[in-house]
């Protein structure tokens, strides 16, 4: 399937399946209809079928729609991914009925060894562009539903070209869409020395974007410098909401507006709920969903 | 195959040696490490800056993760070995045997633990501190069989007639007492030198036997000739033991029926 031809969810919630914190499932069936989310965005292990099973059987038989997170492929890597990876995660998605799914571009693996937070971002040059792309070919291929790109978080990064040149390259070449990630790109604008403003938007293919990724930031300060860093505890930063105001016009076939929640507290939660309703009301974004 | 590049990125967050060196001259090093590696592009400082902070964020997560594993020996890890011993710790971190039945988290104890027991007992520990590796083999016992408990299948290797998961813990000092020690100092937030100073092994021996009974951790204290002939049972399991003995420690379940 292409990823043009999704349907849109609407403002969906990325949090710890448990519902420990934040505990999600008070917002699911609230009496306020803007603190209610169209979808739950599953990141989880290839092996972790079971858990998921555990914690969203009632949600995944009546319906509820899902989104996944894979995070054991290595989108950056030529090398063909293991089979248990490539079965465990097909399964989770077909569980889930999953109606796309979107990694990183990063390395997520190293010498069989899952990098989780550790992951490397991609190196953003035409050679890794080309290989990034082969991948999500091959991605698209193996997975029941789209799969999607997303800008990686970025401590440092290896480059000749700006991370969003890098994923309208990858992603013209593969024809797949992309996941965009805010507190990603605002980030990486810092740790490769930009300012917020110097960032190529005109030539980002916004049209291309299915799903926008919004959470908080941490700032770090060392001697003197600061670095932002995406944060799924921490309040959604100000920057990520005028990013997103700015800009979320021009993204004409987005699908699906994640609240990346896990460990943020409800009241957060709660407050990003209703702010990512009236953005997305205001705007006119999802005009044809209902919660 | 894997770009060159990314060999280059993993060892300047891991490998402290590594990091220096190219922060203090990029392409020189890069050169010599990676003679095939034509150009790495243009560093700045704010990439520097990202590159240490990277680099912290992996010395924090060992430190975390350490203390988590060994919540005492971690203080004299401290203070006795200092950063140096995260840094060696971590520059072959991603090269460390590790267990594959399941997904682990990078600084998982699973994967720590005895990577750090593998380093302690190499290190060239400051006043010749080699005492501090029973602590953390005595720690790391305990710790594993906990885990074992909660259900997580064992990572030890089956030792001969030893229960499954069963650890020998040996200290040639009284290893309870430093332990005492080090809970005091502990309670009382002192600095590192404080360790040095004060959380020193004293006489005495300590050997046990350490493992999972009715969901609890068993600690058997053994006489020296006992815990010799544990250990050689562990060791070859057609090592005769005296049949009041192994019926003992069968009982108690050190040893396996």
């Amino acid at each position: 399937m292409h990823f043009s031809e999704i349907k849109p969810l609407g403002i969906g919630l990325a949090a710890d399946l448990g519902g420990n914190k934040p505990d999600w499932r008070q917002f699911l069936n609230s009496d306020e209809p803007e603190l209610r989310f169209a979808y739950l965005n599953v990141a989880a292990t290839y092996d972790q079928l079971g858990k998921v099973q555990y914690h969203i059987d009632d949600l995944v038989q009546a319906g509820f729609p899902f989104v996944v997170h894979p995070i054991n492929f290595n989108p950056v890597d030529p090398a063909d991914e293991p089979d248990t990876i490539v079965e465990g995660t097909v399964a989770l998605a077909r569980y889930l009925r999953a109606r796309w799914s979107g990694q990183d571009a990063g390395l997520w693996m190293w010498q069989g060894q899952y990098m989780g937070e550790f992951l490397m971002p991609a190196v953003l040059d035409e050679e890794s562009a080309c290989e990034v792309a082969a991948k999500a070919c091959f991605l698209n291929c193996i997975m029941p539903c789209p799969f999607l790109l997303e800008n990686p978080p970025v401590g440092f990064s290896i480059e000749s070209m700006h991370m969003l040149d890098f994923m309208a390259r990858v992603s013209s070449e593969a024809d797949c869409g992309l996941v965009l990630d805010v507190g990603h790109l605002i980030g990486y604008q810092f740790a490769s020395g930009r300012s917020l403003h110097d960032m190529p938007l005109d030539r980002f293919p916004f049209e291309r974007v299915v799903e926008v990724h919004l959470a908080g930031l941490m700032r770090r300060v060392s001697g003197p410098y600061t670095s932002f860093y995406d944060h799924h505890g921490h309040p959604i930063d100000s920057r990520c909401w005028t990013f997103l105001e700015e800009n979320i016009h021009r993204m004409t076939n987005l699908r699906g507006l994640t609240l990346e929640q896990e460990s943020c507290e409800n009241r957060f939660v709660a407050d990003h709920l209703r702010r990512a309703h009236r953005l997305v009301r205001e705007q006119r974004v999802f005009t044809d969903v209902t919660l | 195959m894997l770009r060159c590049e990314y060999h280059v990125a993993q060892q300047l967050v891991w490998d402290a040696d590594f990091r220096r060196a190219f922060l203090s001259s990029p392409q020189q090093t890069v050169q010599e490490r990676y003679p095939d590696l034509k150009e790495l592009g243009r560093f700045g400082p704010q990439q520097f800056c990202g590159i240490e902070e990277a680099a912290y964020y992996r010395v924090a997560s060992a430190s975390r993760a350490s203390k988590a594993v060994f919540p005492r020996g971690h203080q004299l890890v401290i203070a006795y070995g200092g950063l140096r011993f995260f840094e060696v710790l971590l520059a072959d971190y991603l090269d460390a045997p590790r267990p594959w039945d399941a997904v682990y988290e990078v600084f998982d104890g699973y994967i720590l633990g005895p990577h750090m027991l593998t380093v302690a007992r190499k290190y060239p520990w400051s006043d010749g501190a080699t005492w501090i590796v029973p602590v953390l083999e005595y720690e790391w016992a305990r710790w594993h069989t906990r885990r074992v408990i909660e259900g997580w299948s064992s990572i030890m290797p089956k030792r001969g007639r030893l229960t499954e998961g069963a650890c020998l813990v040996a200290a040639d000092f009284d290893l309870l007492a430093l332990l005492a020690e080090i809970d005091r100092l502990v309670s009382a937030w002192v600095p590192p030198e404080v360790y040095v100073w004060r959380a020193r092994p004293g006489s005495g021996i300590y050997r046990a036997g350490i493992f999972a009974k009715n969901k609890d951790i068993a600690e058997v204290r053994l006489s020296e000739d006992t815990f010799d002939t544990v250990r050689a049972v562990a060791d070859d399991p057609t090592t005769p033991i005296d049949p009041q003995i192994q019926e003992a420690l069968i009982e108690i379940g050190l040893l396996a029926p």
